[in-house]
């Protein structure tokens, strides 16, 4: 049986480390809500104690993937795989690109290690020279404009998600649309959306694991920093006052609910039409 | 330094289409054929990408067929477009050979 590489192991301490923070908070914001009678404090909870347990057995899942999947290749080659599965990761490449990519790399790997070639004659010691050729073979994309794209994929599933938590949490009968979260909260979300995730995705495109990790850890004391620091010395400014004291609801009605939902689904085929257009570029 | 790597490029094109004319092969053959031919270490990292941006041109399409090592391999062939394109290279080719050759040979 194949050790996991240390590229891997990396993976899953860190994914048990954030998920471990974030249990934590989790219990502190139960404890502290003091809420005991509170239904959907607890349920948040659950949810997010849930969903941190489970993005460990998925990070666990997917290496393991990986490893059942080139476990043909010895570790050198194994090694090198892995670096390009990681590279593809988040990439600008669609998800069958990527698929059927890894596939004939894979192939590529075997047929090279059965004919006794070394990763450095396939590569010609570059690993990272070959991933970038390999990624733009496929055309010249715009990485910026992808990340963007995607940050507005991922800001309005955020406000769709903290609508629908404060929903329930005052719950007493009131609609939907009723529910405010408020300023503050997009103060932190959108920095995650627009500027977190896709230098996550990047760092682990590299595999720099550890950059990758502190990135939301940075974000979050950016946030909380701003928060104290603005409450304690600018609370005479109106934007500022605003961020702390006011709420507003980010699906107000049905008009916004098509919006936000219409902004989402035309995301997709904006990326799509971009990878199409790549390739006339070739 | 460059100039040779892009002069190779569009020479290994035009190569790779001429021998994916004479047999319908994978990745890796087309490597070890190429090195028979005298290409200097040929790599997979040089011929993968290029078999791959052929394809996305439609000068080339692909079958999946079984391997004896583990996934099935993709085997290349020739398109329509990619014999025109072969056509279309060879003459440049020969012209550009023949205007060199005089140049050199003075």
């Amino acid at each position: 049986m194949k050790k996991m590489t240390k590229q891997s192991r990396w993976m899953i301490y860190s994914s048990i480390f954030i998920s471990g923070l974030l249990i934590l908070t989790a219990m502190v914001y139960f404890v502290s809500s003091g809420s005991k009678g509170n239904s959907a404090a607890g349920w948040f909870t659950a949810v997010l104690i849930a969903t941190a347990i489970l993005a460990v057995v998925f990070v666990f899942i997917a290496r393991n993937r990986i490893k059942k999947k080139a476990g043909m290749l010895n570790e050198e080659f194994f090694t090198a795989y892995e670096a390009v599965a990681d590279s593809f990761e988040g990439s600008v490449l669609g998800r069958m690109e990527r698929k059927e990519t890894l596939n004939d790399i894979l192939g590529l790997f075997l047929d090279a290690q059965t004919s006794g070639r070394t990763v450095d004659m396939v590569t010609g010691g570059d690993l990272p020279g070959f991933i970038k050729k390999v990624k733009e073979s496929f055309g010249y994309r715009n990485g910026f404009l992808f990340a963007v794209i995607s940050g507005m994929q991922y800001a309005v599933m955020y406000l769709f998600m903290v609508q629908i938590y404060e929903w329930i949490r005052n719950f007493s009968g009131e609609g939907f649309f009723d529910a405010s979260p408020g300023y503050g909260m997009l103060i932190l979300l959108m920095p995650i959306a627009f500027v977190g995730i896709p230098l996550m995705r990047h760092y682990i495109r590299k595999q720099k694991i550890i950059i990758a990790m502190i990135i939301p850890l940075v974000i979050f004391g950016i946030d909380v920093a701003f928060m104290e620091i603005s409450h304690a010395n600018f609370m005479h400014v109106e934007f500022i006052r605003r961020i702390h004291e006011e709420s507003f609801s980010y699906v107000p009605n049905v008009w916004f609910l098509i919006l936000w939902s219409g902004l989402l689904g035309m995301t997709i085929p904006a990326k799509w039409l971009m990878r199409k257009a790549s390739i006339r570029k070739l | 330094m460059a100039r040779d790597t892009q002069l190779l490029k569009g020479l290994l094109e035009g190569c790779i289409l001429a021998l994916l004319e004479k047999n319908v092969t994978y990745g890796y053959k087309v490597v070890e054929q190429l090195g028979s031919y005298g290409f200097k270490e040929p790599q997979e990292a040089t011929v993968y990408p290029i078999l791959n941006r052929l394809e996305k041109k439609s000068l080339l399409k692909s079958e999946k067929r079984p391997s004896e090592l583990g996934p099935p391999r993709k085997y290349y062939m020739l398109t329509e477009a990619g014999r025109k394109e072969l056509e279309s290279f060879r003459n440049e080719w020969i012209g550009l050979k023949k205007t060199a050759d005089q140049i050199l040979e003075g």
